[in-house]
């Protein structure tokens, strides 16, 4: 038989070649579901699919773990009566296609497929209210199958990252509670000699610690993208010493030879915090997997536009199919029994951060054994007429007279900070809570307070705020809190305080940070 | 992606014309101005001002005022402009985005006579399924994540406005 194809043919083979053409439009387009929940990926799915597939009904059931089921007809979302009146119409799954007549859509032909969604399977029904053709929609439905059951896989893991990230982020902060105090003992420990093998013990593994959990939190607010940097010009010579300085102890206890090349005259445009993080790793790493009596060399290159900075060891080396992924979050090299335990993330952050100004990092390695060399080149800018900070030497001075309150409702750690401060000469007492800190206010008069942000009942900030609005702007309030960003430290300069610290509080710091602002200043008590 | 489109264009005595979001309008001219070889060649305006005039999107009024302005610019003898419309007042649900779909379908053709580059900007992550379907039906060309594609998926505008009349007719 000859001829052109009768108009129900042609008809339905136009209608393929458009569903074909929609479904792939939707395939092409960036993934429905960046930026959304698995519920929105739902919706989203169940409102484009009666397009692509030129149907008047879309069903899906979702597998364990969270079962789930959506459906949407004659393009709107079908409530929970409806999903259950039409779930108990199509509960026969014995066939792959049948007719269902429900009051509110009339008859329906139906045709369905399974769902994959990862290794489960789940339930994708079509309908129109015209008998359909059981090969082109069967075709379609197929094809539709793999786009949504992508889609929504894809919603699922998403949606675990940032889960997951959330909880690092909430493991990190509750873990340096219980830290502060021990850091804080450490610190004071130290300061009588002589110092016992154990308290170096204490102290070095305590320290670890602690850059664990500063590593958990920072690799979780870098992957939500809530790291915060200061952009200043910052001389590469300052960010190198202050990275030298952090492996000091280290390469000394293993016996390291460790040579860096003098840094030219070169300014970056950066968080010179970060920056020496950054370097700080790098040199950290190489000093950890490097054998002892190993050598650690770091060479400056200067480019046109960009300096080039490596850091070049002869340790343990890296395996070539580790290099490729070594930047990714949680990846560790092989290292044997290193008893320096790590969770994979510092050279993530380094990664992070090095992109972050503008920068980019480079690994490379022979192979195992025969030591790595990693490259950082950074932007350099013309230095101006700033003044770069330098260190200053300070005259000696003089605390005694100088009441310092401390408030915080961890007693070991209020404790412990009043014996440290106590101890470099200032005069000091406690209060666990802010009704506590206002009555002990007024018999003790304090030049400063160090106010933990998380009290029970009324606040660090209220009472803040409140010791301000008695007290006006005389004495100097410092929070002490677990949490950094921006926002936080706008909250706590609104609320009146004058310094914003994070915990476990730095004891140099604090220390240094109540010379600048109370001693000196200090005559009689402001009562 | 935007600002080079537009900065090219001005660069070659091309208008640009920049639709934006009413909060950003003043940030947005301030960060294109520098580029102008000379004031009249930029011209920032918000969509309060062009989509959503009188408070709601009249498809054609828009339509009406959009070929207005291609006749204008061409009397002036000048080469054709350049129009970069942010599309993001469209999920504030205005009264008469019903209409949106037909409209981005039509003005193609007063587009293509005015020979004038239109780029419409949507934020994808934020279109419903069905809307996301419709407005890459109607767009000719399309840039996703950086790139330019010719848009198979471009579907003539007659097709496309049957099946939005059949689809309202049975919904």
């Amino acid at each position: 038989m000859s001829g052109a194809p009768s108009a129900t043919a042609a008809d339905r083979q136009q209608r393929l070649r458009n569903c074909i053409r929609d479904l792939a439009a939707l395939n092409a387009l960036p993934s429905m579901c960046v930026g959304r929940s698995p519920e929105e990926a739902l919706a989203v799915v169940l409102d484009a699919l009666p397009t692509a597939l030129d149907c008047d009904l879309v069903y899906i059931v979702l597998p364990e773990p969270t079962p789930r089921e959506g459906a949407s007809f004659r393009g709107a979302l079908l409530g929970d009566a409806e999903l259950a009146e039409l779930r108990a119409a199509l509960a026969d799954e014995s066939s792959a296609q049948g007719l269902v007549t429900i009051a509110w859509t009339g008859p329906l032909w139906w045709v369905d497929t399974d769902l994959p969604i990862g290794t489960e399977r789940g339930r994708l029904v079509v309908a129109r209210s015209t008998p359909l053709d059981a090969e082109t929609d069967r075709v379609l439905v197929r094809s539709a199958a793999n786009l949504v059951g992508t889609t929504l896989e894809a919603a699922h893991v998403l949606d675990a990252a940032r889960r997951k990230d959330e909880f690092l982020a909430m493991l990190g902060h509750e873990l340096r509670n219980p830290l502060a105090p021990i850091l804080t003992a450490v610190e004071l420990l130290a300061r009588h000699e002589p110092v016992a093998r154990e308290q170096q013990i204490i102290e070095r593994h305590t320290r670890h610690l602690a850059r664990l959990v500063d590593d958990l939190l920072d690799i979780s607010r870098v992957t939500r993208g809530l790291v915060e940097l200061r952009s200043e010009p910052v001389s590469l010579a300052s960010v190198l010493d202050r990275a030298v300085e952090v492996v000091g102890r280290l390469v000394t206890r293993q016996h390291h030879r460790l040579r860096v090349a003098s840094a030219p005259d070169v300014t970056l445009q950066g968080d010179p915090v970060r920056l020496g993080q950054v370097f700080g790793n790098l040199l950290t790493n190489a000093a950890k997997f490097t054998p002892p009596g190993g050598t650690i060399e770091v060479s400056i290159e200067k480019l046109p536009d960009r300096v080039r900075i490596a850091v070049r060891d002869d340790g343990r080396g890296i395996a070539r199919d580790h290099l490729a992924r070594i930047f990714e979050p949680f990846v560790q090299v092989d290292r044997g029994h290193d008893a320096h335990g790590g969770l994979g993330l510092g050279l993530a952050i380094v990664h992070s951060l090095v992109k972050r100004h503008g920068g980019t990092i480079t690994a490379h390695s022979d192979g195992p054994g025969r030591g790595a060399v990693f490259t950082v080149e950074l932007p350099v800018v013309e230095r101006q007429d700033q003044v770069l900070v330098t260190p200053q030497v300070r005259a000696p001075l003089v605390r005694a007279g100088v009441r310092v309150l401390i408030v915080d409702d961890n007693e070991d750690l209020a404790e412990l900070l009043s014996l440290a401060l106590d101890d470099v000469g200032f005069r000091t007492a406690v209060a666990y809570d802010a009704r506590n800190a206002l009555a002990t206010w007024q018999s003790f008069g304090p030049h400063a307070a160090v106010v933990d942000l998380g009290l029970p009942g009324i606040d660090g900030l209220e009472l803040a705020k409140a010791l301000r609005a008695e007290y006006g702007a005389g004495p100097t309030l410092i929070a002490a809190t677990g949490y950094g960003q921006g926002s936080d430290r706008q909250r706590t300069t609104e609320a009146g305080f004058d310094c914003h610290f994070l915990k476990p509080v730095a004891l140099q710091e604090l220390v240094r940070a109540l010379d600048d602002r109370v001693v000196g200043r200090a005559t009689s008590a402001p009562r | 992606m935007i600002d080079p489109f537009l900065v090219e264009g001005m660069a070659c005595g091309e208008k640009a014309a920049y639709i934006v979001d009413p909060q950003h309008r003043d940030e947005h001219d301030a960060r294109l101005r520098p580029s102008a070889p000379t004031p009249d060649l930029l011209e920032v305006t918000t969509w309060n001002d062009a989509h959503l005039k009188g408070g709601s999107f009249d498809s054609k009024r828009m339509m009406a005022s959009l070929e207005e302005m291609i006749h204008e610019h061409a009397r002036t003898g000048r080469p054709p402009m350049r129009i970069v419309g942010q599309m993001g007042w469209v999920f504030s649900e205005p009264r008469g985005i019903e209409d949106l779909v037909a409209y981005e379908a039509t003005v193609n053709e007063v587009l293509n006579r005015g020979k004038t580059p239109t780029v419409c900007v949507y934020d994808v992550r934020r279109l419903s399924g069905s809307m996301m379907m419709d407005l890459l039906r109607a767009h000719p060309l399309t840039v996703m994540n950086g790139v330019l594609h010719e848009n198979p998926f471009y579907t003539p505008a007659d097709e496309l406005l049957r099946d939005i009349q059949r689809r309202r007719a049975m919904s």
